[in-house]
């Protein structure tokens, strides 16, 4: 395509660098599925729902991209224009099926881009079946792959995801206790749900992961969505004395959770509860208790990295969020973002966009550099999923603008990412 | 072992207050109107999102306001649902019609809060309070769950004292009792009707607004509400006050004890004594 002539809005990089790739590409069958030259770009996302959190940044950054879009695209000499339809699945497994129904066999979308991870695999059967070319992220890649009965050597046809994996999460929570003096009795109880289940798995998930670091872990198992009362996983948690708490669960079953356990006098030295508290939001409601509350960090405004789309850097990313909305960044903003970058790079490299095939073979070639950092899809062990970074951190009170700050306290997983801060015991050093 | 029992005790109990919050709407309206109401799950939730919607608009206010303005806001709702719809429904003999009224009902107030609210999940903050507790004797008790069974147990006693002590108490039983002759007495049957269909739905605002405090509420979550609030009904004997604290307490506990054996059962073993309970009711020939 670099050989086209006109220069392509989208990725340099990566278009360069698929040049000869796309130029085989040129001779594949071009079936347009879509009339005229309109590319139609399909979105789901948890917009509202039990994971709203996840999706607060997501309308903002759509509106970023849409403004990007609204010219259309120059691709291989020619003009398209782009159509997005965006829809909510208000972090619904039921109303993620009517809404991937809605985008591939109604609305026939050439690239679906999903943020979700329900909305991900309620789509992904369909996807593959009907062929469209479909993107997700948001949801560690074991979380996506396995529940889909897919396996890192086979793939899938048509759908592709890049996240990190779960087994980092678990690495970067170890290697944080292991920062802290503790009688190494971990407290654990785990969300009923695939996410939740796999964490729980005890050869890959956080017993493993506990036990090679020498940790001995007292686990409560696993409760119910609906469950508000956890005073009996506490009190099993207190009666061994456990140090340090972990696990899988929202903030809506957080905040009961930590509410319960200071009523109950656990008052643990380490706390880092996966999905928990990957937001500021919920930890104003905590008061003062939040601070040095541990999560996994798959993103910061520090991340040394920029938008191929925007040639911002993570940071002005962040400070153009904070600016127009007035609210604190979240994690999800680089990923949301990063989500559209790798996207319009499959495009830019694909030989023809309108044609399933071709775009699915430039998403499975991809290599490009996005907000998030490296989103390489080429060079990966696992088949549809390109593998990103993660780092571990710590919420402080800081006495800034926002309430709690994310520090990034572990980056041996991704030596990349600079330190901000050494990790402190609970309440702070 | 035995501080370890009676936390275990104490968080049921609390946990059964506002159970028993949860179903005495119904019960109020089913023994006197004598109509199943099925939007109570929605009016529970919809108690909730005022009490988050005040807080977010008046900041300041003191907790005791938020609760007040729930409960009018939610008593409203009752009473225009009564008014306009229940209670032309009452008019057909067959119990069916006002129950598929609230049904329709309830689909429209879950549908109107979530394209109005959103689908998110909501918690009301209460600040210090929640993580507040009181040592007694090497016991552990949360100041929150102790608030929310205070506000519970005055919320049944003032229930009681208006029902069995006043003029208009007197006027409710006399139309639970025996319509047509409380009707002849000169009781103004529809206008206290719709003061009852206020006072449920009012009663089910402050059951929402002690859920919020604990946890968090979505619009989807009513229908498990109305789930507990059945459950707390019949077990407390159709139409009992008295019995539907009771109720509450007993699937409160069952709960608490439950979740102490088997982590995960959620509400499972409350289903569970509550069918035991019919299963021995049936037996006995006292259904009802």
């Amino acid at each position: 395509m670099s050989g086209h002539g006109k220069p392509m809005v989208l990725n340099r990089r990566g278009v360069l660098r698929s040049g000869a790739a796309a130029s085989v590409g040129l001779f594949a069958p071009a079936i347009a599925r879509a009339a005229g030259s309109t590319i139609k770009i399909g979105y789901i996302g948890s917009l509202s729902g039990i994971r709203a959190a996840f999706g607060e940044t997501e309308s903002w950054t759509i509106e970023k991209i849409r403004a990007h879009l609204a010219a259309g695209l120059d691709h291989g000499g020619r003009h398209y224009d782009v159509e997005l339809v965006i829809r909510d699945n208000q972090s619904d497994i039921a109303r993620s099926a009517t809404v991937a129904q809605e985008l591939v066999l109604r609305e026939r979308c050439n690239l679906v881009l999903v943020q979700d991870g329900a909305g991900a695999i309620a789509i992904g059967e369909l996807a593959d079946a009907r062929g469209v070319p479909t993107i997700s992220t948001m949801l560690p890649w074991q979380g996506w792959m396995f529940p889909r009965g897919g396996n890192p050597g086979q793939g899938f046809p048509y759908t592709f995801h890049f996240f990190a994996g779960s087994d980092t999460v678990l690495t970067n929570f170890v290697q944080m206790f292991d920062m802290l003096e503790t009688n190494k009795k971990v407290g654990t109880l785990y969300l009923d749900n695939p996410a939740g289940q796999g964490l729980m798995h005890p050869e890959v998930g956080l017993p493993a992961a506990l036990a090679a670091g020498g940790y001995q872990e007292i686990t409560a198992g696993q409760f119910q969505e609906a469950t508000n009362d956890f005073s009996a996983a506490i009190a099993q948690f207190r009666d061994a004395g456990t140090d340090i708490l972990s696990g899988f669960m929202y903030p809506n079953h957080f905040i009961p959770f930590w509410n319960q356990a200071a009523q109950a006098g656990l008052t643990p030295k380490a706390c880092a509860m996966a999905a928990a508290f990957l937001f500021p939001g919920p930890l104003a409601a905590l008061g003062d208790t939040a601070d040095g509350l541990a999560t996994e960090v798959w993103w910061t405004p520090r991340f040394p990295f920029g938008s191929s789309i925007t040639g911002q850097s993570a940071a002005e990313l962040a400070a153009e969020w904070e600016a127009e909305t007035g609210q604190q960044w979240t994690q999800p903003l680089g990923y949301g973002h990063a989500l559209w970058e790798v996207g319009l790079a499959a495009i830019a490299r694909s030989a023809d966009p309108l044609d399933p095939e071709a775009l699915r073979d430039a998403i499975a070639g991809l290599s490009t550099e996005t907000v998030v950092g490296p989103v390489n899809f080429a060079q990966s062990p696992v088949k549809n999923v390109a593998i990103t970074g993660l780092v571990g951190g710590q919420w402080r009170r800081l006495g800034g603008s926002h309430p709690y700050e994310l520090q990034v306290v572990n980056n041996a997983t991704m030596p990349a990412i600079p330190l901000d801060a050494e990790m402190v015991p609970l309440g702070g050093a | 072992m035995i501080a370890g029992l009676i936390e275990t005790l104490f968080q049921g109990i609390t946990l059964g207050g506002l159970y028993g919050m949860i179903g005495v709407g119904l019960a109020l309206n089913f023994g006197i109107l004598r109509v199943v109401n099925l939007a109570q799950g929605e009016l529970i939730t919809i108690g909730a999102f005022l009490a988050v919607g005040l807080v977010a608009l008046a900041p300041g206010l003191s907790f005791a306001a938020v609760l007040v303005g729930a409960f009018a806001g939610c008593a409203l709702i009752g009473a225009a649902m009564q008014a306009a719809a229940i209670e032309r429904a009452m008019a057909f003999r067959d119990p069916m019609v006002p129950m598929l009224v609230t049904f329709g009902l309830a689909v429209i107030l879950r549908n109107l809060l979530v394209e109005t609210m959103g689908a998110d999940l909501r918690g009301l903050d209460v600040g210090g309070l929640g993580q507040a507790r009181i040592d007694i004797a090497g016991l552990s008790l949360g100041v929150l769950p102790l608030v929310t069974l205070a506000i519970a147990l005055a919320a049944f006693g003032g229930l009681a004292a208006l029902i069995y002590r006043t003029a208009f108490g007197r006027q409710v039983r006399a139309l639970s009792d025996r319509p047509d002759i409380a009707a002849l007495m000169g009781v103004r049957v529809r206008r206290v009707h719709t003061l009852v269909a206020a006072l449920s739905a009012g009663l089910a605002a402050i059951a929402g607004v002690l859920l919020a405090m604990r946890a968090s509420v979505s619009p989807f979550s009513g229908v498990a509400h109305l789930l507990v609030a059945f459950e707390v009904v019949v077990l407390g004997g159709l139409g009992s006050i008295r019995g539907a604290l009771g109720a509450g307490m007993l699937l409160g506990l069952t709960q608490v004890v439950s979740s102490r054996f088997d982590g995960n059962a959620g509400l499972l073993y409350v289903h569970l004594v509550f069918f035991a309970v019919l299963v021995f009711r049936a037996m006995t020939g006292r259904l009802s």
